[in-house]
Parts: structure tokens; sequence; C-alpha cells
């Protein structure tokens, strides 16, 4: 008896020596590749900057409080916050529909569909950037097409607009997918249910399909917000020099003026608002719906 | 007592910059990972790690450089790609490491200084690079030898700017307004043309700023990439803006209606050369590397397919090429920039361009 | 009379394929009627033209006389019971039994009170508050009926609505689902692939293959007068014997003869026919013992079931025959060994014989004698001491 409980505790503690060999690689990546450089960029963020020196060990806020005490960084900060969730409502509001389309399709033609979507993932993203720099830039495709059809020009080559637009392009094939798969697993009987209950189609998404795949189209949602808060390209190359957003900020900080405590503290910061936000956002749907 | 203390805490402080160091080289461990881990076995053989910008640079490298000279001295180059920011980041991060990634390093002038200034570099030992001598005075520095130059000038549309503008005033005229742009990344050189329109130097930030404030009023557009700044003097959105003459000429070999313009108080002038870190593996090779760049065929090369001029004073160049780069008579001031200067001040520049003129 | 529900030539084409072939059906007030077949014959695809999920290639479907066919599925008033059953997970018992009315816009109070009926009627009442999830199959199941009820439909209609439960429920959830229908008036179509759960619960039954109706009827017109082969196999699998008939009356098998209990009259130019019996129609004897001897085989298995006995006889080169008889009681069956030769006996009231075309083949004038009844059982009880 003893030793059958002895032997079951020895078993067990095999199943769980198992499993930690298995998890134990994927455990090392993380912390090796994810975990070490926050801690290190943790502690750079706190020491100071020299010209020759490249850094001056130090444990100061001063990294965080130039940020925060200079409105042309908070100014910038408020146009990545703005352009994220305006892309992200867009997003959401493109590839809602489509999503449910997809969802709802045919296997033979989803199929098809479906690689549509994926299509732009095989093309990297300054590649897909540059092709629309080709699109709106002056004399480009968008500008001879406005000026030949109403005769005004469209220059929409280092707007907001073209941010915009860019990283919606960019960013709704992962909130597509991600939500297509979200609907995927809600049953098309509930919507027949309600429907045949009384509710119009509309009414019956609503009631129905809706609170059900809330908390997917949130993480959706979420995920397209962290991409946007930190892209990089597409405000570079679409947005031009004058248009701000964090990371190339941030890059410009590292690359360029070798500071790397800011360009720490500005990660941080970054990674900070976006948490935060997240967090937030989550807090504004409802409990019974929340995944 | 008390200088015991201080041998401690000096001793600590040692000990977690070593710790911080250890990190940087993981940051950018990715990068430089394979060329760490052979570089012992690297020194006592014939290859060399160049690092340096990718494209049409490390092709003509490999081209002119590589292939008709080292190859046949029986040397090997790997050449490890990248921009200019992550390579001198990896410098600096490397710093401290017996033994770094790299022989031989491209970077800018100004970037050259800022190494220097860091004692990263070594110093060249002009017994083993004896094409040196050949080297153009002003553009070198005793880090540093220059590989290719080119000045900027006023670029501009012949189609639509019949008469060009020959000074840098010339770009405020109000007729260019919302017609004049260069390369955010230029911001320097654009600063440094001003100040030396302003007072003959490449050191007058001050009445440059003013200037570059005006020019920003006169709707100066900006471009992100150097590529980017190109096409739009084919499509009418530029008239005329700040340009290498390489470029220039690279942009004419490609159809876009382009010509150069000296403007009469003088150009800063862009060098790009190379330099060898202190704890390059293989110094040796580093040395034949810079020797070999700096034969005339090699510089012809670049002449030829990039526009750069030549760094040195033998390169003899002949035919298309030489009437491209001829540069007009009475010949333009050339002026090499300040570095110490430019170095020093260059944080604060950068900071003041970000919030006065990109923001402006 | 007047149809609470009629479907007339209703067809449904996909592509070049036909899934609903002029399918036409009138369903009484109050009648419960099932459309039983295989997977693929097209009764779910009927049923979801019915509640307006499919819209139908031709014909037309009429509630109380009016066409609905161009009303979309929320206008229909239909009381559907999914095969998932389709709760909403997020709402509790009582609101999704609330969930028509509320489309409805009634009342608070009116609504209230509806659903305190509908969880009474299905005896979920203290459940209203519990989710889903939280209940068993049997219970999501009536809270199904109950959302369904509530709207007070005009049909009810029910998709496989027992395939979820497990076996053991499934017999007293029919059953009890039957009594609500009958006791509540419904009007109800049911669709189903289990042919116990069809003839438990159908007023009639609507046999269908391939698209098309083979047989509607009342239970015991499919299982007496089947009229096609698959219906006398889908319904009570029947033995089915493919031969050819010859003088009317005998059906020659391969290697051997049948001789039928009536007299056939094949249609001109073709003598191909199918024999139907049932299992437990047909009394096995020792040969030349039985009056009503059809045919010789040889037993090639034979088990005891509890309540039956089955026997498996080798009929001809390649055709074998299920009998299945009473274990016990006065009409116990002779039981064989397997490899002993037996004669197969039937009266003609057990026999069909349908042509080529699997229509019923008519009977000729003369009738052959009839059957002496009564004395047969003896015989046979006798017959069966005597094989012990």
């Amino acid at each position: 008896m003893g030793a059958d409980i002895a032997a079951g505790r020895r078993s067990r503690t095999a199943q769980g020596l198992a499993a930690g060999a298995f998890l134990g690689p994927a455990t090392c990546v993380v912390l090796v590749t994810m975990v070490a450089p926050l801690l290190l960029l943790a502690r750079y963020s706190a020491n100071r900057y020299s010209a020759t020196d490249l850094m001056i060990e130090a444990v100061t806020p001063e990294n965080y409080l130039r940020f925060f005490t200079d409105t042309f960084y908070l100014g910038v900060m408020r146009t990545t916050i703005g352009v994220a969730v305006l892309s992200t409502l867009l997003c959401v509001l493109f590839g809602l529909p489509l999503a449910w389309r997809l969802a709802r399709m045919a296997p033979r033609w989803k199929g098809v569909c479906m690689l549509g979507v994926i299509l732009p993932l095989f093309i990297g993203s300054t590649v897909r950037t540059v092709g629309w720099m080709i699109l709106l830039a002056r004399g480009g495709l968008m500008d001879i097409a406005t000026t030949r059809l109403f005769a005004t020009r469209l220059d929409l080559m280092f707007t907001p607009t073209a941010v915009i637009v860019g990283i919606v392009s960019f960013n709704l094939p992962y909130l597509v997918l991600t939500m297509q798969s979200v609907f995927d697993r809600v049953d098309v009987q509930l919507e027949q249910a309600a429907q045949a209950l009384g509710a119009p189609p509309v009414r019956a998404f609503w009631r129905v399909v809706w609170p059900l795949v809330l908390p997917g189209v949130a993480i959706a949602a979420v995920m397209c917000f962290i991409l946007s808060m930190n892209a990089y390209a597409t405000p570079v190359l679409l947005g031009g020099p004058r248009f701000q957003m964090m990371a190339p900020l941030l890059y410009w900080e590292f690359g360029t003026n070798n500071n790397w405590p800011f360009a720490a503290a500005l990660a941080f910061i970054l990674m900070g608002t976006t948490l935060l936000l997240t967090v937030f956002a989550n807090m504004l749907i409802p409990r019974r719906y929340r995944a | 007592m008390h200088d015991k203390d201080a041998v401690r805490s000096r001793r600590r402080m040692l000990l977690s910059r070593r710790q911080a160091l250890t990190g940087a080289v993981a940051i950018v461990a990715p990068l430089a990972a394979p060329a760490v881990i052979d570089s012992a076995a690297r020194a006592q053989s014939s290859r060399i790690v160049l690092t340096t910008w990718g494209g049409d640079y490390a092709r003509l490298l490999h081209e002119n450089v590589e292939v008709p000279i080292l190859q046949k001295e029986g040397i090997e180059v790997v050449q490890d790609l990248g921009d200019e920011a992550p390579r001198v980041a990896k410098l600096q991060a490397q710093r401290r490491l017996p033994r770094g990634a790299s022989d031989v390093v491209s970077v800018q002038a100004v970037a050259s200084y800022q190494l220097a200034e860091m004692g990263l570099l070594e110093e060249l030992d002009a017994t083993k690079v004896p094409n040196l001598k050949h080297a153009l005075p002003n553009l070198g520095t005793a880090t540093f030898a220059p590989h290719i130059y080119s000045p900027q000038v006023i670029i501009y549309n012949p189609e639509r700017v019949p008469e060009p503008p020959t000074s840098f005033e010339g770009l405020m005229d109000p007729k260019y307004a919302g017609k004049v742009g260069f390369p955010d990344i230029n911001y320097i050189y654009a600063m440094m043309a001003a100040s030396i329109y302003a007072s003959g130097t490449t050191s007058d930030m001050d009445k440059a700023k003013d200037l570059l404030v005006k020019l920003n009023a006169n709707g100066l557009k900006l471009y992100p990439t150097t590529d980017s700044a190109g096409p739009p003097y084919k499509s009418g959105e530029l008239n005329v803006g700040l340009m290498w003459l390489a470029r220039v000429v690279m942009w004419q070999n490609a159809g876009i209606p382009v010509k150069a313009s000296f403007p009469k108080e003088g150009c800063v002038v862009y060098i790009s050369g190379m330099v060898v870190p202190k704890n390059a593996p293989n110094k040796e090779g580093a040395y034949k590397y810079i020797n070999a760049m700096l034969e005339p065929s090699a510089q012809q090369g670049f002449a030829e397919h990039m526009g750069y001029l030549p760094t040195i004073d033998n390169a003899g160049l002949s035919g298309k090429v030489a009437e491209q780069l001829a540069l007009p008579d009475p010949a333009p001031k050339l002026i090499p920039p300040d570095l110490a200067y430019v170095s020093k001040m260059q944080p604060e520049l950068a900071e003041w361009w970000k919030k006065t003129i990109q923001h402006g | 009379m007047s149809a609470a529900l009629q479907l007339r030539d209703l067809s449904k084409q996909y592509g070049p394929a036909v899934a609903v072939d002029r399918v036409s059906l009138d369903v009484a007030p109050g009648e419960m009627v099932v459309l039983l077949g295989p997977s693929g014959c097209g009764k779910t695809t009927t049923l979801r033209m019915v509640t307006g999920f499919v819209e139908p290639s031709g014909g037309d479907i009429l509630v109380d006389g009016h066409s609905i066919r161009m009303l979309p599925p929320y206008r229909r008033e239909m009381g559907i019971v999914f095969q998932s059953y389709a709760l909403f997970p997020h709402l509790s018992v009582a609101r999704n039994v609330a969930f028509g009315l509320e489309m409805r816009r009634q009342g608070r109070a009116e609504r209230d009170a509806r659903v305190a009926e509908m969880l009474r009627l299905v005896r979920l009442e203290g459940l209203a508050d519990r989710l889903p999830r939280q209940l068993s199959g049997g219970q999501q199941q009536r809270v199904a009926i109950a959302r369904a009820l509530a709207i007070r439909p005009r049909l009810l209609l029910l998709d496989e609505p027992l395939s979820n439960l497990d076996a053991a429920l499934r017999q007293e959830v029919a059953r009890e689902m039957r009594i609500l229908q009958r006791d509540n008036g419904l009007t109800a179509v049911m669709v189903t692939h289990d042919q116990d759960e069809a003839m438990a619960m159908a007023d009639r039954l609507v046999v269908m293959r391939d698209g098309r109706v083979q047989q509607i009827g009342r239970q015991e017109d499919l299982y007496e007068r089947p009229a096609t082969p698959f219906v006398a196999r889908f319904i009570g699998h029947s033995n089915l014997l493919a031969g050819s008939v010859q003088d009317g009356q005998v059906l020659a098998l391969g290697g051997a003869d049948v001789a039928l209990a009536g007299r056939y009259a094949p249609p001109a130019g073709s003598s191909a026919a199918t024999l139907a019996v049932r299992p437990e129609r047909i009394v096995l004897a020792p040969p030349g013992t039985h009056p009503e001897e059809r045919v010789v085989g040889r037993v090639a298995l034979s088990s005891y079931l509890g309540a039956a006995v089955e026997h498996v006889v080798h009929v001809g080169t390649d055709q074998r025959v299920v009998v299945n008889g009473a274990s016990s009681g006065p009409a116990a069956t002779a039981r064989f060994a397997a490899g002993e030769a037996v004669a197969l006996c039937w009266g003609a009231e057990s026999e069909r014989v349908f042509d080529a075309a699997d229509r019923v083949m008519p009977r000729s004038a003369s009738n052959p004698a009839p059957v002496r009844s009564g004395h047969d059982s003896q015989t046979i009880s006798k017959v069966a001491s005597n094989a012990r």
C-alpha cells in the first residue's frame, strides 16, 4: 500500500520531470529572448547619456522626467495613441463584416478567400509600404486617377491619412484571421434560432452573436492596437519625417542619436502606455462577456 | 580605509559595467554572433570581416576591391551588411571585448570622429597602407581612411528651373515655395550648408538655425530616405533642393531630369571611408583592405557606378565619367565638415531639428 | 379539411444536384408528421425550407392556406427545436425562453408569466436562473422546447431533437414530447433518421429517399403495406430476395425456387421481381412438415437474443434470410442448429412482391387456398418439439 503510494508519487514526479523537459526549452527561449532584454532595457533607462562613453552607470529618473515634462514628446505620444485608436477602430469596422462573411462562407470558396486575406502577409511590411508609396505619391496611381476624374490633385503622401491607411491595410489581415476563427466557433444554428424566434438578422447578430464573439473581437482589436502603437515602417515611409510617432522616435534616439538610456526609457513608456490602455479597454467590456 | 572603500566601489562599478556590456552584446548578438564565435580562429588566417552598407556599395566593393585585388592575394572577405546606426552601436557595445566582430568598418567621417573620441579606433599605420600617401588632404584623419566623397550641391529640374539658384539663399526664394526639399536624414549637412552661406564655416549653427527656420517657412519638404527624394523632381513635386553630386549623377543616369548647381559660397562634402576598431582580430588584413580600396582601379569603379569622387590624387578618370564628375571652372570651394564641432553639437542639433523643423 | 401546413411540389436543387424533388404533403392541425430517411435523403433540406433558412427552387409552402415562401425566417412564427438545441449560452434559461417574447416587444409582466408557464410545462421551474451549460442534455432539450413554444408558434419543427441524448434518455424524452404535443394540440413536423423514434412519435410518417417521397402513411400502412422495397427494408428490416417471377407463382432465385403464397401478374416485358418478407413473419419448420412451406434453406447462424431467437438462413446460391421468433411462450419458435436444412414458411398476407420499377406487383384474380389458421401453431409447436 505504502509502496504503491510511493510508486505513484514517483511516477507523478517523473511525469512532472517529463513535462518540465518539454517546457524547459521554450521557457529558456522566452527568458533569454524576452525577459532578459527587457530587464536590460529597464536598467539602461535609468542610466545617464554620455556622448563619449555611450552611457554612464546611474540610477536616475531623468530620462522619464524628460519625456513627461516635454510637451513635444507628450505630443508624439498623443499622435501615436490617436493613430492607434483610429486605425484599430477602422480595422474592426472593416474587418468585422469581412471576417463574418468569411466564417459563414461555403468551404470551397472560403479556402480561396482565406488565401486572399493571408497573401498580403507573405509580402514584407516595407515592400507593401513602398507599394502604397507608389499608389499615393504625386504622379502615383491615386493622383493620376483623381487628376483625370476630378481635376484635383490628391496629395496623400506624407499625411496622417496615408499613415492610417497604411496601418489599417497592414493590420487588417491579422484581425480578419483572428476574428474569423472566433466567428467560426459560433454555431450557425444560434443565429437561426434567434431568427426563428423573431429577430431580424441584424438584431440576431447583436443580441446573440456579438456577446459571444466580443471577447475574441477584443483580443483581435488589442492585437491590432499594439501593432499600431509600435508601427515603424509605415509612419516613417508614408508619414514622412514630419509625422512623428513613438517607434520612429525611439529608433532615432537609439540609432541616430546614440542615446540608449533615453531610447530605453521611451521603449518602456511606450510599452507601459500600451499595456495600460489595453487593460483600460478590457475594463470597458462587460464582465459577463469577458473571456 | 578611505582608499579601500574606493577600490571596492570601483570594483563593483566594473562588475556592473561588465554585466551591462554582456547584456549589450546579447542585444546585438543576432547580428554579430557568427563573427564573434570564430573571431579567435580568424586572427591568424587570411579572412577579413568587413562591416558596411548593403546594396550597391557592398556590391561595388566586392566587384572592384575584393575580387580583383584581395582574392588574388588569397584573402577572403566576409561582408556583414547593415545601416550605419546599428553598426556604430555594435562597435560601442563590443568595445570592451578583447576581440571584436569586425576587422574593418565603413562609416561616415562624422561617425568616425565620434568613434575615435570614444577611443574605439586604431590609429592607421601609414607604412602598412602605402596608398594613403595618395589620399587627398583634409578628407581623412589619423584613424579614418577616406574612400569616396561628394560635395553637397543645389539640385534642380532644368525643365522647370531655367535659372538655378547659385547659393543657399536662392532656396528661400518664394517662387520655390513648397517645391524645395531634401532627405530628412541629411539635416545636419543642410545646416552646414546654411552655416557656410552665413559665415563661410560649417560651425555657425546659430545662424544656420535661423536660415533653416526661414527655409522651413518656404514650404520645405522632407523625405524619409535618400531614394525617395529623387522621383519628386520628375513628378513635379520638387523643383530645387540639396543633394550629393553623386546622387545627381545617379539620378541623371536613371532618367530623372536633374542638374547640379554649385553654391558660390562653397559646398560641404560628404565623406565616407573606413576605420579599424582597436579590437579588430585581423588588423593586418584590415590594412590590406584599406590599401586595396585606395587603388586607382578600385576608385575608378566607384566613380563610374555611383558618381562619387575619388579620394586619391592618382585616380585618372577618363571618358564620360570624367565629364560627369568634372567640377566647374573656377573650381568650387569644397569644405570638409568641422568634425569635432559637429560631433559635439549633434545631440543638441538633432533635438532642435526634431522639435523646430520637423514639428514646425 | 384545412391543412395546417401544405407542401406543394417543393423542390430544391444545388446546381445539377437535386436535394429535394417535388415533395407534396398535407399536415392536419394537431398532427405530428415525421420525415424519415437515411442521411442525404432530403428530409432536413425539406424542413429547412419550411423554416425559411433554405430557399426552395420550386413549389410552395402554405400555412393555414397562405403561402409563406416569400416570408423571411423571422416572420414565419415557427417554433424550432434544433439538433444542437442552439440555446444561447450567454443567457439564463429564463432569458432564453423569453427571447422570442422580447423580440415581439411583449410587456414585462406578460412575458414573465409566459416564461413561468413554459418552464412549468417542461418541468424546469427551479432552473430559471441557470445557464445552459449548467444543465444536463435532457434539461437543455426541454429548455429548447419551452423556448420554441413560448412564442405560440403556428408550427413546431423538430430537427433530430433526440439525437444528442443518450440512448437511455431518448425513449423517455420522446414519450414526454409526444404527450406534450398531443395535450397542447400542437401541429408538428419532425425530422429523424431513426426508425424507432419515428414510429414512436408520429401520427403519420413520410419516408424519403434521394430527395423523393417513397411513401406517406401511418405506421401500420408502412409496416404492413410498404410501397417500395426501400420502405419495406427501412421500416422493420424486411428480407429482400431478388429473382424473377415464373408462372405468377414461383420466384426463381439463383439455385432455389420460392413457392409464392399469392399469384402475381408481372408487368409485360419484365419478370424481374423483389420479394419482401419480414423476419418475424417467417416460421421455420423441418422440410416437408408445414403446409405453408415456401423454400428450403440451410441454417447459417442461430442466435438466442433473450426475448427473440434469430436464425440466419442461406437460400439458393447467394441470398440470406433473417428469421426472428419468440424465444419462449405459446408461439415460441423452433430452434435449428447451424448446417441443418430448414423450410421457410409464411402466409399470403406476409409477403409482398415488387416489380423491376419498385412498384407493388398486383395479385392476379385467383387466390390460393385460405390458410388454416389455428391449426398452424399446433403443428409448429409439435414440429418444434420433434426437432428438439
